[in-house]
Order: C-alpha cells, then structure tokens, then sequence
C-alpha cells in the first residue's frame, strides 16, 4: 500500500479523531509542516476512499469520514509487505528476521526443540 | 542483417548470454548433488560459497566471451581449436542468436521494471512504518551484554522482530514481542538484529536475490533459503560473544512460539520452515565445521568453464547443422 506523506497524517487525525469532515482534518493540519490547503485535504480524503482506506457517509451537505483500517491492522499490512521480498514476490526474504516469522513448526514440535534444549543444558551442567 | 564489428559485438553478446544459460542449467544439476553437503561447512564458508556459487555464472560468462574474442580475433590458434565460432562478423537479427538477445532483453526489462515498481512500494511502506513507529533507544544495563543501537518500537500485537530497509536498514520491534520478553531474552534478540544491521544483510539479500533471477524455480528457492540461512547462523554466533548457545536457542524457540500463537488476516508467506531446527541444533551442539574449500572451489569453476565452452560450441554446431541459420 502506497501512502504520501499528507495521506499518513490524515490517517492519523483520522485514528485519533474518528467521523470527521475536511474542514476538521484541514483546521489541524493546516498548521502542521506542510499540511496542504483545504482543497488539498479534500483530494487526499478522496483518494484514501477510493484506495479503500477510508470510508464515508453524508451528513447535510458534507462528508464525514472514518478509517477502515485501525493503526494496528495498519501496522501488521505494511510488516507484511516490508517483510516481503521484491525480487520473486511471495516469498519472504528481505528481512533479516530473529525468528523466521512464518514458521511452519507447529507447537508440538517447537516443544520438542524446547525440551532438546533443557536436556542438553542439563547434560552439560 | 549486421555486418562488421557491430555484428562481431552482437556476436559477443550472444555468445556471453548463451554460456550463461549453460552454466546455469549445469549448476542447477549440480546443486542436486552439493546442497545436502553445505551443512558440513561453517555459516560464514557457507555465505561466501552461496555467494561465489551465484556470481559464478556472470563471471564465467564474461571470461567465455573474453575467450571467443581472442579466439576471433587474436592470432592463438590454441584457442580456435577449443571452440570457435562461425560467421562472427554477420549477425541475423532472425536467426536463434538473434531471438537469443531479444530474449534475454525483454526478460531483464520485464525483471527490473518489476524490481523498480516493488522498490518503490517497499520504501514507501517503509517511511509508512517509521511514521507510526518510536525511536527507541536502547542501552544494556548488564556489563557483559555489548550496547545496541536505536530500534523502531511498532505498535502492534504480533511478535516479530526484524531488518528492513536496503539503503538505511533499521530494526524494528514490536510492543507484542517486547511485552513477552524478558531483558535477556529482549537483548539477544536486538544483538541478533544489530548483527544483520552491521553485516548489511537486507542489502547483501537483495543483491543476491537480484544475482539468482536466472536459475529455475526448483533451485532458486532452495539457494535463497540457504543464503538466508546462513545469515541468520552469522548473526546467531555473534549473539554467542555475551550469551550461551541455549539461551540464543531458548529465546529462539520462544518467539517461534509466540508467533505460532498469533494467528492474523496477514498471512505471511512460506518461508524457511526449517529454520529453527537448524540454527537451534548449530547452536545447541556445535561442532566442527569445514572452512571455505579453496581448491575444490577453483577446480570447479575450470571445469564448469571448459564444459560450457565444449556446450557451447557443441550446441553452436549441433544447431547450424540441423537448421539453417
């Protein structure tokens, strides 16, 4: 997912602020570094609905706006995108990660390793 | 139809693209007899094997066309007789050298416009994740353990520790590993990342990847995984300097656990499912391991070299005597 900088600040007034029209986001983000116009707010508030990030409703004559996706769900999507490897798509090795995050060793056999590990502990004192 | 010395260049090219297709092919029959060997040798002879393995095509390629051109050109006769090549200075833009290059072109655009495009995302995903993630500075409060350096904090339930980014790499952390580790545990999980920050793994990843686009998907994954695994054994050992093998392996074993438990809508791709197994058994029962096989090495690439000569001249002949140029 591809987010410009106003986008991520919008979602984060978003987050904070839920059910906001563009006359809110722009009162605060006017006085932030480059917070862009009110016309400028608007186009972002409506690419992030058509990106399906955002998601709307009238009231009178004005939309009000909620964030889809919460900031975890956020998070976890982009960890998964980072995470994954550019060069043959599906397959996750671009990180250097501690533990390889998709391990398929269920829970019995990771038990096996744990127990493998106390009595070698054990057997060297 | 190209005359003169842009055909003998395009020649050239042709003769480079053709010898590096052989010597892939050859090394992917190879890799079915030597693959289950690599775990006899130390994680970093292993590295720098990966590494000579992958860049062995490129390199042997260019010293292909090198040998044609003096072949061609030069006065040594020797070299004629070893392999030769016809009508060096006429190229047909229709003949097989010719769908050859135009092959080979449209593949590397079709590859690099690929790379390019997911470049773009991935650093754009990553400035997304240092937007909404802490700046954490972390400092070791026992004598023995060294310092790391900052981390990213991310707010998020599911425990995964890792290294992004190819130009700038930074570690990242989540709160959901954080919270479940105790500070031994948290400390050799960031002297582990601090080793893939310091090696420059996620860009020494990349470019092997990048140097693996050419062998066949039942030998790329397989390399790549291995690369990968070696890595991770480096960056585990270094870990070693303030912590024993069974807490590295412990710890190791835990966080797979916590992953295990945290099921989400994200589902992240396959990825090196014996992973754990390995680094805990290198770490738990270390023994000795084989150094970097110098000559084994060197006469392997000689012969890799004569054999794709001998092909390449052999499928030279072999093809212009069945069909017309």
């Amino acid at each position: 997912m591809v987010l410009g900088e106003l986008e991520k600040q919008v979602l984060q007034y978003l987050w904070a602020h839920p059910d906001s029209d563009v006359k809110q986001v722009h009162s605060v983000l006017a006085t932030q570094r480059g917070g862009g116009t009110l016309n400028t707010i608007q186009s972002t508030l409506d690419r992030l609905f058509k990106k399906g990030v955002l998601s709307r409703h009238k009231k009178g004559l004005a939309y009000y706006y909620q964030a889809k996706l919460d900031r975890e769900h956020l998070i976890a999507k982009l960890i998964d995108n980072v995470t994954s490897d550019f060069i043959s798509e599906g397959e996750n090795s671009l990180i250097a990660a501690f533990s390889s995050i998709s391990s398929d060793l269920d829970d019995s056999q990771l038990e096996e390793l744990e127990n493998l590990i106390k009595q070698q502990r054990k057997a060297r004192g | 139809m190209v005359v003169g010395d842009w055909a003998l260049i395009l020649n050239l090219v042709s003769i480079g693209l053709l010898g590096l297709f052989i010597l892939h092919a050859l090394q992917s029959i190879f890799w079915l007899f030597i693959s289950e060997k690599l775990a006899d040798f130390s994680p970093k002879s292993r590295k720098s094997l990966l590494l000579v393995w992958v860049a062995c095509p490129y390199v042997l390629s260019t010293v292909i066309t090198l040998f044609f051109y003096l072949s061609i050109t030069g006065p040594f006769e020797l070299l004629d007789e070893v392999a030769h090549w016809h009508h060096a200075y006429v190229f047909h833009f229709d003949s097989w050298h010719g769908f050859l290059l135009l092959g080979f072109i449209a593949y590397i655009v079709w590859q690099l416009s690929k790379v390019i495009r997911r470049w773009v995302i991935h650093s754009s995903d990553i400035k997304s994740l240092n937007l909404l993630s802490r700046v954490i500075s972390s400092t070791s409060n026992s004598n023995s353990s060294p310092e790391v350096s900052n981390y990213y904090l991310l707010d998020s339930a599911k425990p995964a520790a890792f290294v992004a980014g190819i130009i700038k790499p930074r570690c990242y952390l989540t709160n959901g590993l954080k919270r479940q580790l105790t500070e031994e545990e948290l400390n050799i999980v960031l002297q582990h990342e601090q080793a893939h920050l310091t090696s420059n793994d996620a860009l020494s990843k990349c470019l092997f990847n990048l140097l693996c686009i050419f062998y066949p998907g039942f030998t790329k994954k397989p390399i790549k995984m291995s690369y990968a695994l070696a890595l991770e054994q480096i960056a585990d050992q270094k870990v070693l300097k303030s912590h024993t093998g069974f807490d590295v392996a412990a710890t190791l074993v835990k966080v797979a656990k916590l992953q295990n438990s945290y099921k989400t809508d994200f589902s992240y791709c396959y990825f090196g499912s014996e992973h754990i197994a390995l680094r805990v058994n290198e770490l738990i029962t270390p023994g000795h391991k084989k150094s970097f096989p110098i000559i084994i090495s060197l006469i392997s690439l000689a012969l890799l070299l004569f054999s794709t000569l001998s092909v390449i001249d052999v499928s030279h002949h072999l093809i212009e005597s069945l069909f017309t140029h």
